[in-house]
C-alpha cells in the first residue's frame, strides 16, 4: 500500500474536482545560504500537503518542488549522481533534472525560434531557479490568507530570493475546466495502482480484449514497481517523491480561432468539427471516437464513459484523426500507432491551469497574454514528459502510419517556418468525400518558460529541514549538513517529525496547523541495500 | 536480407547484418525517428526475432530485448557512429516514400482511366481521394 501521508497531495490528486473554481499560485525561489533555505523549509514543512491530508479535507494546499541546485545545496546531490552508477533507468531522469529545463529545451522540447530559451521570459532564463511553492485553493480569500503566511515566511530569511510569481485560475462558472481555446481539459487522465483514486474505464493501460488496468504507480511515485517491472529511485531520499515538469505556454487564441474558421470555410464544413478533429474530443470534452458527428455535453459530464474508448475500430482515422492531440499524446492499443506496451511506458498526469483573461467569444486578438501553466507529473522526465513532447508532439510519430515529418501535433506543435510547414489530415467517413486537410499549420502554442522540479516525500523535506538524512540511507554523504537545533527565527512554527496527520481533523481550521507533535517514529521499513541488486549490470 | 519480422518495423529503410573479423557481428541500420522509439520497436514488436539474431553477443541482457532498457544500453554501449552518410530522400519517411510510390501508381491509373477532360472529373476525383485517405498522410 502507499504510504499517501508520504506523498505530496499534486502527485495523486487533483484539486480542480467538479465545478469548483481553483485559484493557483506559484513562486519561484533562489537560495543563498543553505541554512537559511533549510530553515525556511523548516518553516513550510507543517503546511505541505500530503495526499492523506488532502483528503481529510484541507482550507488550501501547498506543495514544494526542488530543482537540481537546490538538492546540492541541501547536500543531496550525492543521491543524484550514485544513481547513474546503479539505477540504469534512472540515469535519463537524472540527466534531465539535472541540466533543467532550459538546457534541454531546443534540442529536445522543440523550442526553437518564438519558442526559444533565449526569448523566454527573464526569471526562467536568467541563472537557475531553486524551488517552487504550488498554492492552490478553492477561493480568493484562502488562497490569499496562504499567500501571506508562505509569503511571511519566505520574507523571514533574507538570503532567500522570491525571483518571481505566476498565478493562474480556473474561469468558473459555464468555463469552468476549460482552456482558452474553449475545450474542456484535464478529462483524462492515468489511475494508478493503489494511489486510491478511481479507476475508471479509459484512464489505465487497456487490456488485451477488455477492460484498463491502472498504471503501475512506479510510473509516478518514485521508489515503486513501474511498467518495466523495475523499481527506480530506491534511496530513502527520493522514495514517495516525483518530477514535476512546469511550462508556461502561450496560447494565440485568436490565430487559432482564425484558423479554425476558414479552414472549415475553404472546405465546406463546421470550424466545431475542424477544432474538434484537432483536439479528439468536442468542446464539452466528449470523445469523437464516441460522439463522431456531434458534440454530447451529457457523455462529456459521464466520467465513467466520457474516456471509455479505443482506437481499434478506427485504423484510418476517420472519427479521430491519427494526428489529433489526444490521440498522438496517448495512442492507447491504437493498431497503427506505437503499441500498448510502448505507450504504457510514456504516460503522463497533467495539472493546468489556464492564466490571462478569455478572450471573448468572437473576438479577434487583443494582444493579451494568455495560456496555460502546465504542470506534469511523471517519475522519469525523460522516458514520460520530454519523450511524448519530442516524439509524439514535436515528431513524426515514427512507428504509426502518420509519418510526414512536417506533420506534428496541430494544436500545440511546434511547427516549422512557413514554407516547411506541417498539415493536418482529417478523413473522413462520409461516402465518396474526399478528407480535409489543413494547409501549413502556424503555432498556436509558444513557451515561455519553464523548468523541472523534484517533488520530495513529507519526510525527505522535513529531513532537509532539520539538516538531517533520511534514517536508512546511511552512505557518506559529501556536504554534511550542520546539525543545527536553533529554534525557527519566529519561533512561529515548530517542526515535528512527521506523523501520520490525522485526516480527520482540520477540515476548515486555519491554514496552518502544525501536526500535533509526535513521538519520534523514525521507524522506516528495514533500510533498503544501497541499490538494486547489481549483477544485471556487472556483466 | 531476407529478415521478414523486420517488416514489422516501418521506420526502418535498411538493415544487414554481417560477420566481420570471424567473431564480431555488425548491424547496421537506417531508420526513421528517434533512437529510443526504434529501440521500443525492437523491444515490443520483434524482440524475439532480435533476440535470436543478437542473443550470442557478449553483454546481451538476460532479459533480451524485451527489457528496452537494458538492450538500449547495450546498444548504445557498442554503437559506431556514422560519419558520413548519403541518400536520395534523406528528408522522407520510409513510410512516406511508400506512400507517395503508391500514391504516384494509383493516380498514373486514375488519370488514364479519367483523363482530364472527363464530364464527372470532380465527383471521381473526391471518390479517388476517399479511397486513397491513407495514402495522402
Ligand atoms: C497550450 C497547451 C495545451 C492545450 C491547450 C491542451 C489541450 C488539451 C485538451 C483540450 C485535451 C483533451 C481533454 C483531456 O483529455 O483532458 C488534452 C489532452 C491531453 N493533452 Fe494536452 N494540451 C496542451 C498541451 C499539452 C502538452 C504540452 C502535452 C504533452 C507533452 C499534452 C498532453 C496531453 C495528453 C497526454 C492528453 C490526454 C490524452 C488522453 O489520455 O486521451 N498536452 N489537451
Amino acid at each position: 500500500m502507499l504510504e499517501l501521508s508520504q506523498i505530496q497531495s499534486n502527485i495523486l490528486r487533483e484539486y480542480r474536482h467538479g465545478t469548483a473554481p481553483a485559484f493557483v499560485h506559484f513562486i519561484f525561489l533562489r537560495f543563498g545560504e543553505a541554512k537559511e533555505a533549510r530553515d525556511l523549509i523548516k518553516a513550510l514543512y507543517p503546511m505541505v500537503t500530503s495526499c492523506a491530508r488532502l483528503d481529510g479535507g484541507v482550507p488550501s494546499v501547498l506543495n514544494i518542488g526542488l530543482a537540481y541546485p537546490a538538492v546540492e545545496l541541501f547536500g543531496f546531490g550525492g543521491d543524484a549522481r550514485a544513481l547513474n552508477e546503479r539505477d540504469d533507468e534512472a540515469t535519463g531522469t537524472i540527466e534531465a533534472f539535472k541540466c533543467g529545463m532550459r538546457v534541454r529545451a531546443a534540442e529536445i522540447l522543440g523550442d526553437d525560434d518564438d519558442s526559444d530559451p533565449s526569448n523566454w521570459e527573464a526569471p526562467y532564463r536568467q541563472g537557475r531557479l531553486h524551488a517552487v511553492l504550488c498554492l492552490n485553493a478553492h477561493t480568493r480569500e484562502k488562497l490569499d490568507a496562504s499567500l501571506k503566511l508562505v509569503g511571511d515566511a519566505i520574507a523571514s530569511f533574507p538570503s532567500v530570493q522570491r525571483v518571481h510569481d505566476e498565478a493562474a485560475a480556473d474561469f468558473g462558472g459555464d468555463l469552468s475546466g476549460t482552456e482558452h481555446f474553449g475545450f474542456a481539459d484535464g478529462i483524462a487522465q492515468p489511475s494508478v495502482l493503489d494511489s486510491g483514486e478511481p479507476n475508471y474505464a479509459g484512464a489505465g493501460t487497456p487490456g488485451k480484449r477488455r477492460g484498463w488496468a491502472p498504471v503501475k504507480t512506479g510510473e509516478f511515485v518514485l521508489g515503486h514497481l513501474d511498467e518495466s517491472g523495475q523499481v527506480q529511485f530506491r534511496s530513502e531520499f527520493f522514495k514517495d517523491g516525483s518530477f514535476m515538469v512546469f511550462r508556461k505556454l502561450q496560447q494565440h487564441v485568436g490565430r487559432f480561432r482564425d484558423y479554425v474558421n476558414a479552414t472549415a470555410e475553404r472546405s465546406g464544413t463546421d470550424s466545431e468539427l475542424v477544432g474538434a478533429k484537432m483536439v479528439g474530443r468536442w468542446k464539452s470534452g466528449a470523445p469523437l471516437m464516441l460522439a463522431p458527428n456531434k458534440d454530447d455535453p451529457a457523455l462529456a459530464a459521464d466520467a465513467k464513459r466520457n474516456n471509455d474508448f479505443r482506437y481499434k475500430d478506427d485504423k484510418e482515422g476517420k472519427r479521430c484523426p491519427i494526428g489529433a492531440h489526444i490521440r498522438r499524446n496517448n495512442p492507447r492499443e491504437d493498431p497503427t500507432g506505437p503499441g500498448t506496451i510502448q505507450t504504457s511506458k510514456h504516460r503522463i498526469i497533467r495539472r493546468s491551469t489556464p492564466y490571462g483573461t478569455r478572450l471573448p467569444e468572437g473576438a479577434s486578438d487583443d494582444g493579451q497574454d494568455r495560456g496555460v501553466l502546465f504542470v506534469v507529473i511523471n517519475a522519469d522526465i525523460a522516458r514520460q514528459f520530454e519523450f511524448v513532447q519530442q516524439n509524439w508532439v514535436n515528431s513524426v510519430l515514427s512507428s504509426t502510419v502518420l509519418t510526414l515529418p512536417e506533420d506534428r501535433d496541430p494544436l500545440i506543435g511546434h511547427q516549422r517556418n512557413p514554407d516547411k510547414a506541417g498539415k493536418f489530415l482529417m478523413p473522413t467517413a462520409k461516402r465518396n468525400k474526399p478528407p480535409v486537410i489543413a494547409w501549413s499549420l502556424p503555432r498556436f502554442v509558444t513557451t515561455r518558460g519553464g523548468e523541472y522540479f523534484l517533488l520530495p516525500s513529507l519526510d525527505t523535506l522535513f529531513h532537509i529541514g532539520q539538516g538531517t538524512r533520511p534514517p536508512s540511507d546511511q552512505e557518506a554523504c559529501e556536504s554534511p549538513a550542520e546539525q543545527h537545533d536553533a529554534p525557527s527565527p519566529d519561533g512561529e512554527v515548530e517542526a515535528t517529525v512527521p506523523s501520520d496527520p490525522d485526516p480527520a481533523a482540520g477540515p476548515g481550521d486555519g491554514v496552518v496547523e502544525p501536526d500535533p507533535p509526535a513521538e519520534p517514529e523514525l521507524v522506516e521499513p528495514p533500510a533498503e541495500p544501497s541499490g538494486p541488486a547489481d549483477d544485471d549490470m556487472s556483466r | 536480407m531476407g529478415a521478414r519480422p523486420l517488416k514489422k518495423l516501418s521506420t526502418l529503410h535498411f538493415a544487414r547484418v554481417s560477420i566481420v573479423n570471424g567473431n564480431y557481428m555488425l548491424f547496421a541500420s537506417v531508420y526513421d525517428g528517434d533512437f529510443m522509439q526504434y529501440v521500443e520497436d525492437f523491444g515490443t514488436r520483434i524482440a524475439k526475432q532480435i533476440d535470436t539474431i543478437f542473443g550470442a553477443c557478449v553483454g546481451y541482457p538476460k532479459a533480451g530485448a524485451a527489457d528496452v532498457f537494458q538492450f538500449k544500453d547495450f546498444l548504445a554501449a557498442r554503437q559506431v557512429p556514422t560519419n558520413a552518410f548519403g541518400g536520395s530522400y534523406l528528408d522522407r519517411s520510409l513510410l512516406q516514400i511508400q506512400a507517395s510510390l503508391r500514391l504516384t501508381k494509383c493516380l498514373g491509373g486514375f488519370t488514364r482511366r479519367v483523363g482530364a477532360q472527363h464530364r464527372r472529373l470532380v465527383p471521381k476525383l473526391d471518390k479517388f481521394l476517399h479511397r486513397h485517405q491513407d495514402l495522402l498522410t
